[in-house]
């Protein structure tokens, strides 16, 4: 259901956001208010939260991993982990960036050990989501991300997909603005590359 | 492909969709395994734990290594100007210049004339020890050391006795005036020492 919510607010670098931009997601004050309760342990609104950012996180999860199995275990992972973590939340970000850069760790970790095993990049073109067009584009898009390196999907990821911006996506993916820069131009000539070829 | 394309093509690429009912019980899901968790698996904390000793250990070693390395040269350093080897391998180096070579708790250091004297007084050791802090001096016969914050001359006469001698300050083996209570010297003429011990043997 998130994502096919209409593009809005400012695009990055011309790409159309599917979810909506995250100045848009600011932390509310009952946001606040769960948070403190979850610090306190009430598990109950601990819950609210996770309901509040799950498909965020699931579909971050979907298109760093490329499997719906692996994305479920990683988006339930970056909520465990938070959990664990919560007491050194101290709200000077917002509670989506900080579950961004728990969950991006995540992936990336995640992809090491499925590399080391070699399985990651072989799931990728297994699992295809269905494409809006209703064609196969949606599935090379897919295949083409999974072909960049983790570190450049990912910074394609949170600004086209996710709506960061880059300053955003560089303090989730804890690198400087213009390495993040540099990283989607780079991203997007390997990505215009392999789509071309493979559209050929 | 231009940048247009490009990101109409990436629009087009859609996460799976999951049913209500999955999203109704995924908070459900997560709250549960937080719940069987509880505490961290006991294997990452041990696992932790013998990291932090490992790590603890290794800095225990490379601490000990450095005080004792710290203590051996400062034994060795006091040694060498006790029996002259430092003496002797600086006057080569600065001829008729040294004036003293003092060892504290900061290393060894020279004080050096700007002139090559041309005849040099008998050397003489002196340790002095002010409340924790010790410091050894080799030095000549007529020259100042520091004293207190007073500049103290150091004599030496013909029997090997040595007198340090300064404004309301005077120590000698036998007497002294104008030390506080925590002021402990002990000095040395080497080179009367050293013929001394030369000549004890053939007596």
């Amino acid at each position: 259901m998130g994502r096919t919510m209409p593009a809005v607010g400012p695009a990055t670098e011309g790409i159309h956001p599917v979810l909506p931009p995250i100045q848009q997601r600011m932390v509310t004050d009952d946001e606040r208010i769960l948070i403190a309760r979850s610090k306190a342990g009430d598990l109950e609104a601990f819950a609210e939260l996770v309901r509040t950012h799950q498909r965020m996180i699931y579909s971050l999860a979907y298109r760093m991993s490329g499997s719906a199995a692996a994305a479920e275990d990683l988006a339930q992972e970056t909520f465990i982990l938070a959990h664990t973590k919560l007491a050194a939340f101290r709200g000077d970000s917002k509670c989506s960036s900080w579950l961004y850069r728990i969950a991006i760790n995540l992936c990336l970790r995640w992809r090491k050990s499925e590399q080391r095993r070699g399985l990651a990049d072989g799931e990728w073109a297994l699992e295809q989501a269905p494409s809006d067009s209703g064609e196969n584009t949606g599935a090379r898009v897919q295949e083409a991300l999974a072909r960049l390196s983790p570190k450049l999907r990912a910074a394609v990821i949170l600004t086209a997909y996710d709506g960061l911006t880059h300053a955003e996506a560089a303090s989730v993916l804890g690198c400087a603005e213009k390495t993040l820069s540099g990283r989607l131009f780079s991203a997007r000539r390997q990505l215009a590359e392999i789509l071309r070829v493979s559209n050929a | 492909m231009n940048s247009n394309e490009l990101d109409r093509m990436l629009g087009k690429a859609a996460v799976p969709e999951r049913s209500d009912a999955y999203w109704g019980s995924f908070p459900g899901r997560v709250v549960r395994r937080i719940e069987t968790a509880g505490a961290p698996p006991a294997r990452t904390r041990l696992w932790q734990l013998g990291f932090a000793s490992a790590f603890a250990a290794c800095c225990g070693l490379v601490i000990g290594f450095v005080l004792w390395h710290r203590n051996a040269r400062e034994l060795d350093d006091y040694a060498a100007m006790r029996d002259g080897r430092t003496l002797r391998a600086l006057e080569d180096q600065y001829p008729g210049r040294l004036q003293s070579i003092i060892r504290d708790a900061s290393g060894l250091h020279t004080q050096l004339s700007g002139d090559a004297a041309p005849a040099r007084s008998d050397p003489v050791w002196l340790e002095i020890e002010d409340g924790g802090d010790r410091r050894v001096v080799v030095t000549y016969s007529g020259q100042l050391v520091r004293c207190r914050g007073k500049d103290v001359m150091v004599l030496s006469d013909a029997g090997g006795q040595v007198i340090l001698v300064g404004d309301g300050f005077l120590w000698s083996r036998q007497a002294t005036s104008g030390l506080g209570n925590a002021l402990r010297i002990q000095a040395e003429d080497i080179s009367y020492s050293r013929a001394h011990q030369a000549r004890s043997p053939q007596l």
